[in-house]
């Protein structure tokens, strides 16, 4: 452009060269008015001068050859104003008024033309030179139009008017006769006219030719300038373009040209490495349909020559192996009768991926979905977006596409009863997983599991909803759970108690019967100690021993074993049960099912006893007939007898007691001793009272002779005491003691014991306490088991001659407290020991013990469900274990 | 004379009513019957009765069903059991009914007697 411009201005500048410089206000103007306004100025310029001349010689001729000497001033003056219009023209000219200089010009010099005829007083045929002067001036005009060409036509009728006047208004001419007149203006006046409309034509023809010359000129430098500017311009166009643009043979398809973005995205440093190159240097070996790339360019450029014009997609390689993917633009032009190859290039790789990953992504997803098994649908607010063939399913769609578009919600049926779970669910946008009912097209109900999850769908919040029919699975849990009721019913009906176990006798499952009878209650998730069997202690042996036999062996479950059992209250049964090995869940568990056969076994004792008690009525027979006979033998002997006797009935005694209570047929021998006690503490009554009224007495009247008696009454009241203490002792046998049974603490009924004790131990027996750090309790006769207690420590302390100990130790297990009292006393023989619970009998010397004390105890404690044993060594002491069931409130 | 309580004591033997009036009197008024009936004749006849001591076994009516009468009809009266039994369902329940205050074993014990009827009398 700038090149264009310059050219411009050196043409004007050489224009201007031709102008004088007093004509500067001409310089922009045309080329024609310029060169005629040099003209005028020229002309002008001569004018001036030759009238500068004329005024100077008319007037020296006048001054000189005119008879007065003097200057004819009509003819001078006139002379003097044209000279003055002419520099007022000139100076006119100079101004830049050119139209006004040269009209002013010409019709000045016309009128001094008609002006000199009018004057002059020649003939006027001999003024006719003058009349051609205007008609040469008329002539001329041409040149002082520069536009309008009609100022012609003004100044011919102007002339033809001044010709007229000249004629017939001017008396000069009055000799002529009027033809001549007529004659000569006609004449005139035709040549006027065609001068006139010769000088129009010509300045018409002329302003044509030039107009259409400059037109011409100008048209040419326009095409030429534009020519050349818009090569430039192209090139310019390609070069900056962004879009890599490339140019090729179409014969060789080798590159020809490029701009620089293509040399940017092809990665090519100079525009020499590209020359020479063909398209398969910047491809990838295939393209996208695995056609290889020289095929498919071929194909492509000839698509291009074919039709113009192609579009495709092209992937690349760039010099360093990187592949990338181009939209190409290519088509053929035809350029000095050769045809070229040109394409742009857009960069679509990253489209490319993305259009790739979202594919991938669409198709991975439409590939889940539709293999999933499970129904999978996308809504936005209700509105089906899209779903898979197993949701289809689900509601009786065989095409999927029908659902689409749909509400899910008013589109699908569900029961009443869990439609509100699902409308909640939705309107809490919740994630967890529920069931509903689906009721399908034929009314029938099936159950779906179904979560629905919120999701970025393509910019838009929508849910994932997933359902699978669950019928299957339900009907399963049913026929499991029916299955399963059935057995627990057919076990639970079993009057036979069953009972599952491990190999650690925790027991893992009970029915119903083995709870009723043992009271323990399995708790199936805790292992505590309410969960093992308490099988007796004397028989677990036995039990282990046919379980071990039981798993090392190949039959799969034990004859028959009978053991007892200890219950939740610490009663004892005897079962017989047979124990199986069975496999539960991948553990090896033992099964047992059992009787409970105690009253059988009751019932076996008891026939054992009536066998014992008919064996000692013989015995006693035996003895009764020895007795009679040996009557007459020593007294001693007698007396022994009687005591034999006497011993025997009480034992036998003893045993009916246990007899009657264990049968609970007859009245207890409690009762029995209870009614002695009353008879015989009468007569006590009398004895004690009696003598209370004598000492009275004897004190108020006969003082002197109290010392006297005092011991005769003491002795009275101590044989009343202990009479009525040997009473009270049996009425302890009386099993219908109404007296409540207490909760208390063993350790606290021992201690008792001990203080009451303690001044018969005193610098005699240390005791020593080796107590379990927890109370012990127990529910009891707590006066009851004090005496108990009191008559062991009690014997154990008389055991013990000088100085010795007693151990007070305690124990417990789940069930039992263990006590055991330890002396270091002088022992039981081992006859004695047969003996020492039989009433009446008594090691002690006379007055000292009753013999009832370990009698007592021993009912007391088997009154209170425990057990007591002796072990004892003469002469190193005497050990009492006493085993008592420990109180459990049902809760623990 | 007048200052001493009076105390009915009821017992079917009659060795046992003269010994009890014999070693009580000093301390006592003694009124005594042989059987519950005789008794509630005597509490009948004699309103300052204010203490009753019986004894449990008796024919006809024991000693528990002969204070329930009484006490029906005096009950601001102190009634005890004196008894050869140890403890009975029956005492028991009567202690519990507070029907009795106490009762007394027998052989009787002078001391004992006295401190529980002075303890509640005064």
């Amino acid at each position: 452009m700038i090149f264009t411009k310059s050219k411009y201005n050196n043409n004007k500048e050489k224009r201007q060269l031709f102008l004088p410089t007093v004509l500067k206000k001409y310089e922009t103007s045309d080329f024609a008015t310029q060169l005629k306004v040099r003209f005028i100025c020229y002309l002008n310029i001569a004018i001036i001068a030759a009238m500068t001349f004329i005024l100077l010689s008319t007037s020296y001729v006048e001054v000189v050859t005119m008879q007065n000497h003097q200057l004819y001033l009509p003819v001078i003056l006139p002379e003097i104003i044209q000279l003055a219009v002419f520099i007022i023209c000139f100076v006119l000219l100079i101004k830049g008024h050119f139209k006004i200089s040269t009209h002013l010009l010409i019709s000045s010099a016309m009128v001094c033309v008609w002006y000199v005829m009018w004057v002059d007083n020649g003939h006027y045929i001999a003024r006719f030179d003058t009349v051609v002067m205007i008609i040469g001036l008329l002539n001329l005009t041409p040149l002082f139009i520069t536009k309008f060409k009609s100022a012609i036509l003004f100044y011919i009728p102007a002339n033809i008017i001044a010709l007229f006047c000249f004629i017939w208004l001017l008396n000069t001419n009055k000799e002529l006769p009027q033809s001549a007149k007529v004659d000569f203006f006609i004449d005139n006046t035709i040549v006027i006219l065609f001068t006139g409309i010769v000088g129009y034509n010509v300045f018409s023809i002329n302003k044509k030719i030039i107009d259409k010359t400059t037109q011409e000129i100008a048209g040419r430098t326009r095409t030429e300038t534009a020519l050349k500017e818009s090569d430039l311009f192209r090139r310019r166009v390609f070069d900056s373009s962004h879009i890599p643009i490339v140019v090729m043979n179409s014969d060789t398809y080798r590159y020809i040209d490029c701009n620089q973005a293509a040399l940017d995205i092809y990665r090519f440093t100079s525009y020499e490495t590209i020359f020479d190159k063909t398209p398969l240097d910047v491809s990838s070996p295939t393209q996208y349909d695995g056609t290889p790339s020289a095929e498919k360019a071929i194909f492509y450029i000839d698509k291009a020559l074919t039709d113009g014009s192609v579009v495709f997609e092209w992937n690349h390689k760039r010099p360093d192996g990187e592949l990338w993917d181009a939209e190409v633009h290519l088509l053929s032009f035809q350029s000095n009768e050769k045809t070229y190859l040109q394409f742009s290039l857009i960069d679509i790789t990253e489209r490319k991926k993305t259009e790739k990953a979202l594919k991938e992504s669409e198709e991975r997803f439409k590939t889940l979905s539709t293999i999933a098994s499970e129904g999978l649908m996308i809504h936005e607010n209700g509105i089906i977006i899209d779903a898979n063939q197993s949701f289809a399913d689900i509601f009786d769609y065989s095409n999927v596409e029908d659902m689409i578009g749909k509400n899910g919600l008013e589109t699908f049926q569900f029961t009443p009863e869990t439609k509100p779970i699902l409308y909640d669910h939705f309107e809490r946008n919740s994630p967890a997983t529920f069931d509903v009912e689906v009721v399908k097209l034929d009314g029938r109900i099936i159950p779906v599991e179904t979560r629905g999850i919120e999701i970025d769908y393509m910019g838009r919040k929508v849910r994932l909803v997933y359902m699978r029919d669950i019928t299957e699975r339900k009907q399963a849990e049913k026929a499991l759970k029916e299955s399963e009721e059935r057995y627990r019913k057919l076990i639970e009906a079993i009057p036979d108690m069953i009972m599952v176990s491990d190999l650690k006798r925790n027991i893992i499952f009970a029915n119903e019967a083995f709870e009723k009878i043992t009271g323990i209650t399995p708790n199936y998730f805790e292992n505590t100690a309410n969960n093992k069997a308490h099988i007796h202690p004397d028989d677990i042996k036995r039990v282990q021993d046919a379980v071990k036999e039981l798993l090392a062996g190949n039959n799969n479950y034990t004859p028959t074993v009978e053991n007892r059992f200890i219950d939740a209250w610490g009663n004892t049964h005897w079962f017989s049960g047979i124990v199986a090995k069975i496999q539960l869940n991948g553990h090896l568990v033992l099964q047992t099912i059992s009787r409970d056969i105690t009253e059988k076994k009751k019932i076996e004792e008891e026939l054992e006893q009536h066998r014992n008690n008919l064996e000692m009525l013989v015995q006693e027979r035996t003895d009764e007939l020895a007795a009679t006979n040996e009557e007459l033998t020593a007294i001693n002997e007698e007396l022994y007898l009687q005591r034999e006797e006497l011993q025997s009935a009480l034992d036998k005694l003893n045993e009916t007691q246990k007899q009657l209570i264990q049968s609970e047929k007859m009245a207890s021998l409690g009762i029995l001793a209870a009614g002695m006690a009353h008879e015989i503490n009468n007569p006590l009554n009398f004895i004690n009272g009696g003598i209370l009224g004598i000492e009275n007495y004897i004190n108020d009247n006969l003082p002197a002779h109290y010392s006297v008696v005092s011991p005769l009454i003491d002795a009275v009241h101590v044989g009343v005491k202990r009479a009525a203490g040997i009473v009270s002792g049996l009425s302890h046998y009386s099993k219908s003691d109404a007296r409540p049974k207490v909760v208390c603490d063993i350790h606290f009924i021992v201690e008792n014991c001990l203080q009451i004790l303690e001044s018969d131990f005193k610098n005699k027996v240390e005791i020593i306490r080796e107590y379990i750090n927890k109370p012990l309790v127990i529910k009891c006769n707590e006066s009851k088991l004090q005496q108990a207690f009191q008559n062991i420590i009690t014997n154990a302390g008389q055991s013990i001659g000088e100085k010795g100990t007693i151990t007070i130790a305690s124990m417990v297990d789940h069930a039992n407290i263990f006590i055991s009292i330890r002396d270091t006393g002088c022992g039981i023989t081992p006859e004695n020991m047969n003996r020492i619970f039989d009433p009446f009998f008594t090691t002690k010397e006379a007055g000292q013990g009753t013999g009832l004390g370990l009698s007592i105890t021993y009912n007391v404690i088997q009154e209170h469900s425990g057990t007591i044993d002796f072990e004892s060594e003469v002469g190193k002491g005497t050990i009492v274990r006493i085993k008592l069931p420990l109180y459990k409130t049902r809760k623990s | 004379m007048t200052n001493k309580a009076t105390l009915l004591y009821v017992d079917d033997e009659q060795m046992n009513l003269m010994l009890f009036e014999f070693n009580f009197r000093k301390k006592f008024n003694i009124i005594t019957a042989d059987s519950g009936v005789k008794g509630l004749e005597l509490l009948n006849l004699n309103p300052q009765i204010s203490v009753v001591i019986s004894d449990m076994k008796m024919p006809f009516m024991n000693g528990i069903e002969f204070i329930k009468k009484a006490k029906i009809e005096y009950p601001h009266i102190n009634f005890y059991i004196l008894t050869g039994f140890d403890i009975t369902e029956e005492i028991a329940d009567a202690l519990n009914e507070k029907l009795i205050i106490k009762y007394f074993r027998k052989p009787f014990d002078l001391q004992e007697i006295e401190g529980a009827i002075f303890e509640v009398i005064g």
